[in-house]
């Protein structure tokens, strides 16, 4: 279980990386490697050339409140999202799919630019930061940009960075009388997750102001449910609303399917943490 | 010093208050050594020059190979050579096989020779300048295959037409017994009911921490060749390799590091690895290591036998059974390297933990492209076990009576002890019934039962599962000769050296080799008891090297003998020298031998209070030899070789024999709710009684039992070596295969029951196995969870996604 021959570059800036990311074709920026590395491991993926950029100063781990935007910088740790004071006040949503990333060593290495820029739609966070609607800060040979998550998935593995793009952290606004959830099931922490569902519902006098839905394991790509989404603005909380969201939720679903669940059954579960989320959230209401 | 023919040594004493040190929850100190990381695995063994082996492996399950090309291979920078199955075939044999010609004459060789049988199987092997290398090499090796149709169910292989795995062989039968014991057919016929299932045991491997391995030297200025391996049975698998490579074993040195990580039967079929090792050592004149990857380990490094059994029971009105009536097919995989014993290990628990002289069963076992199986933990007697316990729910069903009801009904009953199985089996003691009504208090059986009908009220999915397993230990290897009368084995031995060094430590050592099992603790605590010395006197040395270790033909660590056997020829060893030290401790002090008793790292005088330490001794017996009594040989070193007697020691024509010397049991008891939206499973409550016999110590036996515990529910709740119908595995690594950690076990409710051993000298009972104990308590809760949806369980291994389907196929 080693990986193949690879080229490591340790460049001194953000835009020198970019620049060898933009030039060589094969190269691949390595962040908390907890996705990566395996991947190399089992010779599944073999990038002829990897490019270090932990160690940049733009990519340093941390979270900061600017006006009504947390700013998070990519190379935060799913531990460091899980347990931050802020995250855990305004986005609840994220720092509880942090903590349900795998086990304990994972969350002490695993990024959330490395999570996001993975693109792969078992990835926790992409669920949780669809459901907030954020701004992917993306860093190129040419500039800055940001990209809205719902242009920065667009098919398994494959995302809206250009060559030489570089994920540097993330926006999120922080949204007014949020209520979020995030839940997942599997068999093994450290295992493919079954499936997760994330919201991030605005309610006012229990009524449904505004909704968005992160779906993980649901298609190719981490997805919104926009139709339930739909649905569920301006309506009452309630089992019936509730039992509709889920429905109109999964039934286009079209799941991957692997040992441990079947299409179908992934749909099924998808389905239950729909329930199961807006279930809880509307018991926090009651309190 | 002059060996005794004949041991005449009292049995221990009956009651733990007679001991001292033996008994005691000792603190185990050799479980912080890994812990710490300080542990000295075969990984951390490094020879200088060593060069690197890695495998190619097949992508088919079965397939013909029409082609090797080698040559990218041999171009790569550090590449030194590469196997093929071809060069092996022309300089070795293929190894020894257990069953009788046809099956016989299987041609089995490390590397794949003509033909690929199953995924993953090793096609050749690359040697380099590192591990790196190794592998970059592996896979430039370029294999033609010409795909052959598969066959991964062991009762389509013994199906006319199917694909046959070997040539030379003509079928895919390893080996076919029929048991008749007492009259199951006339049983059959008298009973009031028939109860009839099909049962069915699925595949896991064994998953030791630390995979496989192997480091071999070549020594050209003694033409031998040094072996370091985790072999769990080194100097049983010395002649198979030996055998095969045409070499004395006396021209074979084999090491055990002082650490190995866990095995659970899986470190026995690795011969293979050391086989090719070993010859590419002697071959290239340099040290070769090549350590299993996760995957290997997972694909090829050991799987347990998959089983199916068509059972009819034979029951009277009242719940009890009279006779069992069943045909089992097991599948062996694509080589038989241990098996077919697997076809009569089962054996060592025909009835179960039941009262049932009337049983017949009629056993095949097939080869199947699937990875070879082997011994893993409670090798061929879970299946057993597990098919039993689902039956006993069959018949509290058929006869709507209350499962424990009808266990309690069947037990044998302690009176009956020991009690002689239909196949000669001598279970060594034990109160089942005392155990199992001490598991139903512990787990609240009653009250479940209660709450299992309200929850039902409210939609909830409670069940409540029972298991009541054989843990049979300390093999009897004439068992083989049921299969092969030829098989040049039978009976057991273990052996334990004792000796005094020069400053007066007690220094101990045996042919076993721990893998985890706190020998150095539990031994040590054996030789203090003889001795009636404290612990800090005696040392344990840890490790296996044939020319310096004591060692029998069966020394290691497997089916749960190592207490039993090596406690046992310590225990003989310990007394052997205390004898000698003694009389010279008689002529020092000039007292009588009778007057002086060891105590406290030395002998003292009960009627004088005179004391000799052992240091003072030990100058006597190693240096100042001259002071010894006339005709005493010096030294202070003694060594006994324990063969038990098994009362009966051969298989007779109806292929009754004693199997085992001791058989621990085990009741295990579960509650678990399925969620009945996603259907995933939880284990509520998980209760388990045992009765290991008198426990030298206490915390090691629990720990063996805890791991047996979690090592079953792992298998019934995740563990899954699962299949395509292509021979693909689809579950090789850690992603797919999902084993219980720590964090999967649930809060164990565990007693012990002690009952001495009738049949083991110090009492005791192995224990290392534990039967499979929650694999069918599970399953067998699962199944009344899901009871008011009517759906019934096949297999012994679980999974939310097969549950759903299930629910939603009706
Ligand atoms: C056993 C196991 C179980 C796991 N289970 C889960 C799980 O249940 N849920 C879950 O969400 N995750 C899971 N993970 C993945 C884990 O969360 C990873 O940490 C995460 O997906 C990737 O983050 P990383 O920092 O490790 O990225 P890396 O592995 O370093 O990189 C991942 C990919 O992103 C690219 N990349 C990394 N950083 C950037 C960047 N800043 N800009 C552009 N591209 C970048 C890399 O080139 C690579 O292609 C698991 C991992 C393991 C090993």
């Amino acid at each position: 279980m080693r990986p193949r021959p690879f080229l490591l570059h340790r460049p001194n800036t953000l835009k020198e990386a970019s620049e060898l990311l933009y030039s060589h074709e094969d190269a691949k920026p390595l962040a908390g490697g907890q996705s990566l590395i395996p991947m190399m491991k089992l010779r599944i993926y073999s990038p002829e050339e990897i490019v270090m950029i932990g160690h940049l100063p733009e990519m340093q781990p941390g979270v900061k409140q600017e006006g009504s935007t947390i700013v998070i910088n990519s190379m935060t740790t799913h531990d460091m999202v899980h347990h931050n004071e802020l995250i855990s006040e305004y986005l609840p949503v994220l720092s509880e799919a942090a903590a349900a990333i795998a086990d304990q060593q994972i969350r002490n290495r695993g990024t959330i630019g490395g999570n996001i820029a993975h693109g792969d739609p078992s990835t926790n966070l992409s669920a949780a930061l669809l459901a907030l609607d954020a701004k992917v800060l993306a860093s190129g040979k040419d500039g800055q940009r940001e990209i809205p998550i719902d242009e920065f998935f667009l098919d398994l593995f494959t995302t809206a960075l250009e060559p030489g793009e570089i994920i540097t952290g993330f926006k999120v606004d922080i949204p007014k009388n949020s209520r979020q959830k995030f839940m997942k099931i599997t068999r093994s922490d450290t295992a493919f997750p079954l499936a997760f569902v994330a919201v991030n519902i605005q309610l006012s006098d229990g009524v449904v102001k505004d909704a968005r839905i992160g779906l993980g394991v649901a298609a190719p790509t981490p997805i919104r449910a926009t139709e339930a989404e739909e649905y569920l603005k301006n309506k009452q909380l309630n089992q019936e609303t509730i039992l509709k969201t889920a429905e109109m939720a999964t039934k286009d679903l079209e799941p991957p399917g692997d040992v441990h669940a079947s299409p179908e059954y992934r749909k099924n579960l998808l389905n239950v943490l729909m329930k199961r989320c807006l279930n809880s959230l509307l018991e926090e209401v009651k309190q | 010093m002059p060996q005794k023919a004949e041991l005449v040594v009292e049995k221990a004493p009956e009651t733990t208050a007679a001991f001292k040190y033996m008994g005691t929850p000792v603190k185990v100190a050799e479980d912080l050594i890994p812990l710490q990381g300080k542990g000295q695995y075969l990984d951390d063994v490094e020879i200088p020059g060593t060069l690197y082996m890695a495998y190619t492996l097949s992508p088919y399950g079965h397939a013909k190979i029409k082609k090797i090309d080698t040559s990218k291979c041999l171009e790569l920078p550090g590449v030194h050579y590469v196997l093929t199955g071809e060069e092996l075939k022309a300089n070795m044999d293929p190894y020894m096989q257990i069953a009788p010609p046809p099956s016989g004459n299987l041609k089995d060789y490390p590397l794949a020779v003509d033909k690929v049988r199953y995924y993953g199987e090793p096609v050749a092997a690359v040697v380099a300048s590192n591990a790196y290398i190794a592998e970059d090499a592996a896979e430039l090796v370029d294999v033609e295959y010409e795909p052959l149709p598969v066959v991964t169910d062991a009762e389509d292989a013994l199906k006319e037409g199917s694909p046959v795995l070997h040539d030379s062989v003509g079928n895919n039968l390893v080996w076919r017994g029929v048991w008749d014991l007492g009259d199951a057919e006339k049983a059959l016929k008298e009973a009031d009911y028939v109860v009839e299932d099909t049962v069915k045991t699925h595949r896991y491997a064994a998953v030791p921490l630390e995979t496989s391995g192997v480091l071999a030297t070549y020594d050209q200025s003694v033409d031998t060749i040094t072996v370091y391996s985790v072999n769990q049975m080194p100097m049983f698998s010395l002649p198979i390799i030996c055998g095969a490579l045409r070499m004395p074993p006396s021209k074979f040195r084999m090491i055990l590091p002082p650490n190995v990580g866990g095995a659970f039967g899986g470190k026995i079929i690795n011969f293979t690895h050391i086989t090719v090792v070993a010859y590419l050592s002697k071959l290239l004149k340099a040290p070769v290591k090549y350590v299993e990857n996760r995957s290997e380990n997972i694909m090829s490094g050991t799987h347990n036998n998959e089983r199916i059994f068509h059972v009819k029971l034979a029951v009277r009105k009242d719940g009890r059974v009279t006779g069992a009536y069943m045909k089992a097919v097991d599948n062996c995989g694509a080589y038989p390297r241990y098996e077919p014993a697997g076809a009569v290990i089962w054996a060592q628990v025909v009835p179960g933990i039941y009262d049932v002289q009337n049983v017949y069963v009629d056993f095949s076992q097939a080869t199947t492209n699937k990875g070879p199986t082997g011994p893993v933990r409670g090798y061929s007697r879970i299946q057993h076990n597990f098919m039993w316990e689902r039956m006993m729910n069959r018949v509290a069903q058929k006869l709507n009576m209350d499962p424990a009801e009808v266990r309690r009904l069947n037990l044998i009953k302690a009176e009956q002890m020991p009690y002689e199985g239909p196949s000669r089996t001598i279970y060594d003691g034990g109160d089942y019934h005392k155990a199992f009504d001490t598991l139903l208090d512990t787990i609240e059986y009653g009250k479940w039962r209660e709450k299992q009908k309200e929850a039902r009220k409210q939609g909830k999915l409670i069940g409540i599962g029972l298991s009541a397993v054989i843990d049979s230990g300390a093999n009897n290897f004439a068992q083989v000769k049921i299969i092969n009368p030829h098989f040049p084995a039978s009976g057991s031995m273990e052996v334990g050296l004792v000796m005094i060094d020069q400053f007066g430590t007690l220094v101990a050592r045996t042919g076993t080799t721990d893998q985890g099992q706190s020998h150095a603790t539990t031994f040590g605590q054996i030789v203090s008891e003889v001795f009636n010395t404290g612990p800090e006197n005696v040392v344990f040395q840890q490790g296996f090297d044939s020319i310096s270790n004591v060692w029998a033909a069966f020394s290691g660590a497997y089916a749960s003998r190592s207490a039993v056997m090596a406690g046992t020829a310590l225990y003989y060893a310990a007394i052997r020298l205390k004898e000698k030290v003694l009389t010279i401790a008689a002529h020092a002090l000039g007292e009588l031998e009778s007057d002086l008793e060891a105590k406290d790292a030395a002998v003292v005088s009960m009627k004088t209070d005179k004391k000799l330490p052992l240091g003072d001794i030990a100058t006597l017996a190693w240096l100042d030899v001259n002071k010894l009594p006339e005709d005493m040989e010096p030294g202070l070193v003694s060594y006994a070789v324990y063969k038990p007697d098994f009362t009966y020691n051969m298989p007779d024509e109806k292929k009754r024999v004693n199997n085992t010397l001791t058989y621990s049991y085990a009741i295990h008891g579960t509650v678990v709710e399925v969620d009945p939206e996603t259907y995933e499973m939880k284990i509520l409550k998980h209760g388990v009684v045992s009765d290991p016999g008198f426990m030298i110590n206490p915390l090691v036996v629990e720990g063996q039992e805890m791991g047996a515990t979690l090592h079953g529910i792992s298998a019934a709740l995740m563990e899954n070596l699962e299949y395509d119908e292509d021979g693909i595995l689809l579950t090789s690594n850690f992603w797919d295969y999902l084993v219980a950690g720590a964090k999967h076990m649930p809060d164990i409710d565990m007693k012990t029951i002690v009952t001495r051993s009738t049949s083991s000298v110090l009492g005791v009972r192995g224990v290392g196995e534990g039967g499979g104990g929650p694999i069918g308590s599970i399953v067998n809760a699962v199944e009344d969870a899901l009871q008011p949806l009517g759906i019934k369980l096949l297999s012994s291994n679980l999974s939310a996604n097969e549950l759903y389907s299930k629910a939603n196929k009706k």
